[in-house]
């Protein structure tokens, strides 16, 4: 029952990934550039919904895949690949946030499609994207950050448990509000919208 | 009847409310996916939060777009000096080899960065980095220098050591003294040397714990000398040395 499907665009399988590191550990370049390209627009996306600096957004996951450079020989198996690199990208985007000055602000613009003519399920999924990115914004580092995983990587609570590490129950917990917190805020969104 | 269930459930409601994110995305193991089932055939609030989530999952699943101004070419061009030399000599690094699963074997290669890749200054925290092979091998070369330096001191063969003479024993070129003399204690160094340069000799040693004296004198006045020394009553003892032997 449970995937990895959720990690969604050019994911590898667990043990193709699990090779991939083997061999990183090795210094195989070729391996690391396979891993590196599967894993950027997962990354990004994942560190752009916790900050939209686009410099940022790169180095975050570049700081990242080069400890997955350095340190591949340290992932002992005991977690999926994918857990153990969203686990470095989580330290080192909090400490992107901690060392930049840019405060995390709405800015759900940028993620707008500017083209034109998109049916109107589309339009709405659309709307409802921005929204979202809003609401999102809005939430604490913490609780976002275990939303991102859920709805946009859909991570199993026990993986985003070990990335942010916390107890599962904590994840959980943090989900449970920020649920309630996001469809307040979808709900206020869409009163002033009317 | 329903309310009584209803309120008897409260704890699951809760313990299943918290776990729809997961049950949406199929993201759970499978005793909490059925404890969610079981919930939801009886629970209208809970299929309506579950509707929620994938409302939630279908537009987080949709959004697969990078965020704007985001480049992986520009990224991956700005790591790529971090990750150390290349492999592959006059390619570009490595990346001719990134859908195959045979990598070439890794050979040492220069420093410089492969054409076409912008040259990105190297960062400091890149530099220190364990597999970081341009100054790992500058440090090990370094340290085989001081390797060798230290071995060829220890073996450099030593200056050639202060002639140690002792009584009876001539070492190179040096004087080597054919008599052994003691005087009287009461001597003094005024008669002593009256009696020494009478005979023509020279003090090679001495005076020894026991106050001898080795002392040189031509070999050919060697006996007169040792008669007259016998004879000089300021003189305790004289005795010949043969030539190398101890005394």
């Amino acid at each position: 029952m449970r995937q990895s499907q959720g990690l969604s665009t050019g994911s590898l399988p667990d043990a193709n990934e699990a090779c991939l590191l083997g061999r990183i550990a090795g210094g195989d370049r070729a391996a690391f550039e396979q891993l590196y390209r599967s894993y950027f627009s997962r990354l990004s996306r994942f560190i752009g919904r916790m900050t939209r600096n686009a410099t940022l957004i790169e180095e975050i996951v570049n700081d990242t895949m080069l400890v997955v450079w350095q340190k591949a020989e340290t992932f002992d198996g005991s977690c999926k690949p994918s857990t153990w690199i969203f686990a470095i990208a989580y330290r080192k985007t909090l400490k992107g946030l901690r060392g930049s000055d840019d405060p995390v602000e709405s800015d759900a613009s940028l993620y707008e499609d500017e083209s034109g003519n998109q049916p109107e399920q589309a339009i709405t999924r659309l709307q409802l994207q921005n929204t979202v990115a809003e609401a999102l914004d809005q939430l604490p580092a913490a609780q976002r950050a275990v939303m991102v995983l859920t709805y946009y990587h859909e991570m199993a609570y026990s993986d985003i448990a070990e990335v942010v590490d916390c107890p599962v129950n904590t994840v959980k917990t943090r989900m449970f509000h920020a649920r309630h917190r996001l469809k307040d805020l979808l709900w206020n969104e869409r009163e002033n919208g009317r | 009847m329903n309310g009584r269930v209803f309120r008897l459930d409260v704890p699951a409601h809760q313990a299943v409310q918290e776990l729809l994110p997961w049950y949406a995305s199929s993201q759970l193991e499978p005793d909490d996916a059925h404890r969610v089932e079981v919930h939801l055939h009886t629970c209208e609030q809970c299929r309506q939060d579950l509707q929620w989530e994938r409302e939630m999952l279908d537009q987080g699943s949709a959004d697969t777009a990078l965020p704007p101004g985001v480049d992986m070419e520009r990224a991956w061009a700005r790591i790529l000096p971090a990750l150390g030399p290349v492999d592959d000599i006059g390619d570009a690094p490595a990346r001719a080899n990134a859908a195959g699963t045979n990598a070439a074997p890794a050979k040492p290669l220069a420093d410089a960065p492969a054409p076409g890749v912008p040259v990105v200054p190297r960062r400091w925290w890149a530099m220190g980095a364990a597999n970081q092979p341009t100054w790992l091998r500058w440090a090990v070369a370094a340290q085989w220098v001081l390797i060798v330096g230290l071995v060829a001191l220890l073996a450099r063969p030593d200056e050639p050591p202060a002639a140690y003479r002792v009584l009876g024993n001539s070492v190179g070129g040096a004087p080597a003294g054919n008599l052994v003399v003691m005087f009287q204690p009461t001597t003094t160094e005024r008669e002593l040397r009256r009696i020494l340069q009478a005979q023509g000799a020279r003090v090679v040693d001495g005076p020894t714990v026991t106050d001898a004296y080795l002392i040189s004198v031509p070999d050919e006045n060697r006996e007169r000398a040792l008669q007259a020394l016998r004879a000089d009553p300021a003189v305790k003892l004289a005795e010949a040395l043969d030539d190398g032997g101890a005394p």
